[in-house]
């Protein structure tokens, strides 16, 4: 650090002061990058590193020092992150600087005291710490006080950008970043923090929309990181004897985990995280349940001790507090077995080890899952762990094929290979958010005419596919819910019902937060969920599959029928969309020889299995593949809204002309059908003639399906709900691109 | 008409308001239409607050329907008669009551504006004081003959002033009231002005806490959310002592408590708003009048109108025996009709007189132009658009004004042409959407 021109020299004295009294002895690379973005262009900043590698400190610490040139006259930066647990943590390392530089940091949210808030209120200087939420809560009811307290807002910073990308919530951030920009003196430039990002692109499209600036993001050579992948296979036991349709759920678990603590699949796991500290992610609440029961048996056998947790959206946030203050400690071994809430960046100390349950359903969800392990210089360390029910040569070809086994190899192989992850997809009808938006315009102003709401509506970032008439509709619609009221002039405001809605603190997140829906099979409660499937999707639970007949989501009722067939884990979510790559993918590890050297004998074996099987089946060639009598079974190798849209095709186009008569499979997976007329060409020739025509994607819904997929999609009438579906829910394109190929 | 006179000042003020859609805050007699018999009803209000009564009425009235007129007009009379007067417009952010202080802003809001015949555009709250202690000065140098600069002359005034204020202390928080009354005159009598501005900050409710107006002013209580209502009445009573008529306190806008989203804290509002009207009529409270002007829909909206609370709706409901179209000004509520097209083309005949008056011109709009003009405007934003007195004012004095600047054109050529958009219904020109919205209709 000779060189005067050197970043370290242009920030303020007491930064640097502070750096040598901390002992370090130079500025890491991302942090030398951050210091020339932010000093010497007038950019947005995209820092993408591994994690710990000094992002926050990175930002900071230039933003500090142009802080101390300039003081501003209000809060000075605005800090975005997903949960209260990273807002509480993020900035302990920075408190002594912060403190230094009297840049006091505010947290902000629903666990914060009033007289804190009022304290801030008073004298608003510094950076405030909030959540979407809590930001949400301010736009809608202190508009009064936002000038004082962003007026001269300079930077927002976005924690986790990839957390907020792809969602609803991602795009409500954008709303309310454009909605503050009404109350400041100038727009402040927004610095993005991420541990995993496949495409820049797609980031640094977020981080800019609604700003005129460019977004600039430093290539920051990582050091070179180890990391040690794992993938094993094992047969569960089946229940011999028993067909699993005969016997009530309760009695089947008795059975089952009696024979757990035997089995080697549950011994494997156990072993692997014996005396460790270690995350057990499933992809399902019920998955992770009953893993951590059997652990608990296993660990009983063995005379270990119980160091398991649970971590899930339906835990008590005490119990969660709990399992994360254990993991922190850095003597006990401790094992928390967990679902997605899991993979945001909170700080929990030192993972040895991150065992996968299945396969994940992204690469970057993956990436995420992985990036929790390893953490300050060890290697971070995955173990994925497929577990599949014992074919017996007897079933359909489809269900003897390892597909959770392919799946994982398949996103393994695209990251290692490629380095490849799933661009952004830009969703072009967020009804729900659009409905939360025209709510928390309208009860912050007060009162609207129509055109003076769709003028501050319409042009947030997220809605610029939205046209006018379907607000209109939207609006109409609202009215004759009594969620907004007309005004003698012709103003609009928040009506009756809508009152009960925006006054309610569940309100402010768009998201379904721990709600659980209620499964029904005609009265019969059979379980619950979290994230309702749509209509005719299929999913497991209680240790059969079932297929949605109806969503009430007022009354958070699902009801099912019982089907044939498997559904190995529980309806995802919004975040089981898998790409047609990794599909694509998956068919090409069939049929290709190489050898994975992360493959564990176990799985070796299955894996050879599985190609022998495919290529003496001819599916290098095929697609469909007669079954016997009328049963056919079609290897699709598309991605969630692909599939979606080829079995909606197949019931709403096809069904008739060839005498469809029932549609099964598994989703993303196959598809088996019982068709009375003609045979796999006649099928063939009918989708390569969908393929060539032009669908209208209504034509793929039934004539009353309106499928509501987010939080306040109850209140979007039908038609739009319809729009949505057909356009985000689907992919015709994408579609009839693939079935070209046949 | 031509023959009436009237001062430059208020045709300037007349014709500028109009145009801009407001009501102006003089003259309005030059062009007052109609409306007799709820005139007469609020001036005989105006007589009973002087005698020592209160008096409580709600101005209801479809949009256009002239409530703000009515006001500004009885604000004006008031005025003339020697009344103090106080009025303020609600909004989201000044209510009746309100958790983060909306009852306060409306107080202050009043206070702020608060008028008297020589101060009628607000801020006439010191000069209220100041004229009291004036009067008793002259009062005290006329009943003795003691040189004002003598000790006890200023005791004489001191003891006056002390038994002002203590005549006050029956009332709720009129201790404190008097308190603050005395550290004024203390701080005249000192010449110390930081104790005059303190009592001056108490009574516009500006003090924030408790403890901070107690180091001032030696009181325990200051204007709150709580309190205001029971200042406001002190202020009556003080300004009918100084020498005024009384207080007329008048609530525009009032539509806004009914938009108000969030059920409890509008009941609270109506709560607040059943307490000013008890304790006017009952007679708890002295030279004090309250007006409060807001749409039908604000008073009879059965799930979150006034009539939406049970213990407003019984006292408010009007006789079975009123009809549409009969008047009946006794009651709590005066119901402003729509003006009739015969009342509107004597208002626009009226203001084409001040017009020409005011430009010098001869007069140059014909009777059956002007009727030319309203049936225009009828024509052109169809039949079930009202007549609203804001708009047609403001478009017909903006052809007025193309009239006189260009006089190569016709009055027939201007109205008929295709150019020619009345302004419609709530269409206000400052507040209009971007092209892209303009056509967002529901």
């Amino acid at each position: 650090m000779t060189d005067k021109d050197h970043p370290f020299y242009q920030l303020a004295p007491f930064i640097r002061e502070f750096i040598y009294s901390r002992g370090w002895t130079e500025l890491r690379a991302v942090q030398v990058e951050a210091c020339r973005v932010i000093f010497g262009t007038d950019a947005h900043l995209l820092l993408a590193t591994g994690t710990a590698s000094g992002k926050t400190e990175a930002a900071f610490l230039p933003i500090l020092t142009l802080m101390e040139q300039d003081p501003p006259d209000s809060l000075g930066v605005l800090y975005i992150g997903p949960t209260k647990a990273l807002i509480n943590d993020q900035f302990l390392r920075l408190n002594d600087l912060l403190k230094e530089a009297n840049f006091p940091a505010w947290h902000w949210h629903g666990d914060v005291a009033q007289s804190e808030k009022n304290r801030l209120a008073k004298h608003p200087r510094g950076v405030l710490q909030i959540t979407p939420e809590s930001l949400e809560s301010l736009l809608m009811n202190k508009k009064t006080e936002l000038v004082k307290l962003f007026g001269d807002l300079r930077f927002v910073v976005v924690d986790e950008v990839h957390v907020f990308m792809n969602s609803d919530r991602g795009r409500q951030v954008l709303c309310q970043l454009e909605r503050l920009r009404k109350y400041l003196k100038a727009e402040p430039r927004r610095i993005g923090l991420s541990a995993t990002l496949g495409n820049y692109q797609t980031a640094e499209d977020w981080l800019r929309a609604g700003t005129q600036r460019a977004v600039v993001t430093p290539q920051v050579k990582a050091s070179e990181r180890k990391i040690r992948l794992a993938a094993e296979h094992f047969f569960l036991p089946t229940l011999a004897g028993h067909k699993p349709e005969s016997k009530r759920a309760a009695e089947i678990e008795d059975r089952s985990s009696a024979m757990n603590a035997t089995n080697p699949y549950y011994e494997y796991i156990f072993d692997a995280t014996r005396d460790r500290k270690a995350l057990i992610f499933s992809n399902s609440k019920e998955e992770a349940e009953s893993m951590l029961a059997s652990l608990r048996m296993v660990a009983e056998k063995h005379n270990a001790p119980d160091i398991y947790h649970m971590h899930h959206g339906s835990i008590s946030a005490p119990l969660r507090e709990a399992a994360e203050e254990c993991m922190r400690d850095p003597y006990t071994p401790t094992v928390i077995a967990a679902t997605v809430t899991l993979e945001l960046g909170i700080d929990i100390g030192q993972l040895e080890r991150v065992v996968q349950l299945n396969a994940p359903y992204s690469i970057s969800s993956f990436l995420q899952r992985l990036g929790r392990s390893g953490r300050r210089g060890n290697p971070a360390e995955l173990w994925m762990v497929v577990g599949e029910e014992e074919p017996l040569g007897t079933e359909l070809l489809p269900d003897q094929i390892p597909w959770q086994l392919l799946q994982g190899i398949a996103i393994i192989q695209l990251y290692l290979e490629e380095r490849w992850i799933e661009p952004m997809r830009d969703i072009k009808y967020p009804f729900s958010l659009l409905y939360h938006q025209t709510m928390s315009i309208l009860a912050s102003m007060g009162e609207m005419k129509p055109a003076r709401l769709a003028e501050r509506v319409l042009p947030l970032p997220p809605f610029h596919h939205v046209s006018q008439d379907d607000y209109l509709t939207l609006l109409r619609h609202l009215l004759t819910l009594e969620h907004l009221q007309k005004t003698e002039e012709d103003g609009l405001i928040i009506g009756l019902i809508g009152e009960t809605i925006t006054n309610n603190f569940r309100f402010y997140a768009v998201f379904m937060d721990d709600e659980e829906y209620s499964v029904k099979e005609e009265s019969r409660e059979i379980g619950s969920i979290a994230y309702p499937p749509p209509p005719g999707e299929r999913f497991g639970l209680a240790g059969r599959t079932w297929e949605v007949l109806e969503v009430d989501l007022k009354r958070k009722y699902i009801f099912v029928k019982g089907v044939k067939g498997k559904a190995l884990v529980a309806w995802p979510g919004p975040y089981g969309i898998i790409h047609t790559r990794i599909k694509q993918r998956m068919r090409q590890i069939l049929f290709e020889d190489t050898e994975y050297p992360y493959l564990q004998p176990h799985a070796r074996k299955r894996l050879m299995e599985a190609r022998n099987l495919a290529r003496g089946a001819g599916l290098d060639t095929n697609y469909i593949l007669p079954q016997g009598g009328q049963t056919y079974a079609i290897f699709p190798w598309m991605g969630t809204r692909s599939y979606r849209t080829l079995k909606r095709a197949l019931r709403h186009l096809c069904g008739q002309e060839l005498g469809i008569k029932s549609i099964e499979g598994m989703p993303s997976d196959y598809l088996v059908i019982k068709m009375e007329k003609g045979g796999p060409e006649e099928l063939r020739a009918k989708l390569i003639n969908l393929s060539q025509r032009g669908i209208a994607p209504e034509e793929l819904l039934g004539p009353n399906e309106a499928p509501p997929m987010q939080k306040f999609d109850k209140f979007v009438p039908a038609n739009l709900l319809r729009k949505a579906f057909s356009y985000d829910q689907l992919d015709v394109e994408e579609f009839q691109q693939l079935i070209r190929g046949w | 008409m031509a023959e009436v006179k009237v001062p430059r000042r208020l045709s300037t003020a007349i014709l500028n308001s109009l145009a801009a859609g407001v009501v102006p805050r003089v003259g309005l007699e030059y062009i007052a239409v109609g409306r007799k018999d709820e005139i007469a009803a609020l001036l005989s209000d105006l007589e009973n607050i002087a005698s020592g009564g209160a008096a409580f009425r709600f101005l209801i009235g479809r949009y256009g329907s002239g409530k703000s007129f009515m006001l500004q007009l009885l604000r004006n009379y008031a005025l003339e008669r020697n009344f103090v007067v106080a009025d303020v417009d609600l909004s989201p952010e000044r209510r009746l009551w309100g958790s983060n202080g909306e009852g306060l802003a409306t107080y202050r809001e009043a206070m702020h504006n608060l008028s008297t015949k020589t101060r009628p555009d607000g801020g006439a709250l010191a000069a209220v004081l100041e004229r009291w202690i004036s009067d008793i000065f002259a009062l005290v140098q006329r009943e003795s003959i003691l040189d004002p600069a003598s000790p006890e002359f200023s005791s004489k005034v001191n003891n006056r002033i002390l038994e002002l204020a203590s005549s006050m202390e029956g009332l709720v928080h009129g201790f404190d009231f008097a308190t603050v009354l005395s550290s004024y005159w203390r701080g005249y009598q000192e010449g110390n002005d930081e104790k005059k501005d303190a009592a001056l900050r108490w009574l516009r409710g500006e003090f924030t806490t408790k403890t901070e107006a107690r180091q001032a002013l030696g009181v325990r209580v200051i204007v709150d959310d709580d309190s205001w209502y029971d200042t406001l009445k002190l202020l009556a009573n003080f300004v009918t002592a100084v020498g005024y008529q009384g207080l007329l306190f008048l609530l525009d806008e009032a539509a806004n408590l009914y938009k108000i989203a969030h059920t409890i804290s509008r009941t609270n509002n109506y709560e607040k708003l059943l307490t000013l009207f008890n304790d006017t009529l009952q007679g708890k409270a002295e030279h004090l009048g309250i007006l409060v002007g807001g749409t039908s829909q604000f008073l009879e909206d059965p799930r979150r109108g006034l009539y939406s609370y049970e213990a407003l709706r019984t006292r408010l409901q009007e006789s079975r025996f009123r009809q549409d179209g009969l008047k009946d000004t006794s009651g709590p509520i005066l119901r402003l009709q729509v003006l009739s097209h015969e009342e509107i083309f004597v208002l626009l005949t009226r203001l084409s007189d001040v017009y020409n008056i005011h430009h010098g011109l001869p007069a140059s709009l014909s009777a059956s132009q002007i009727q030319r003009f309203m049936q225009e405007v009828v024509n052109r934003l169809g039949a079930q658009e009202l007549l609203t007195p804001r708009e047609v004012v403001r478009d017909f004095l903006a052809v007025l004004d193309l009239l006189r600047q260009n006089p190569q054109i016709t009055f027939e050529q201007l109205v008929e042409g295709a150019d020619f958009k009345p302004t419609s219904q709530g269409q206000d020109p400052e507040q209009e959407s971007s092209s892209q919205f303009a056509e967002f209709k529901l």
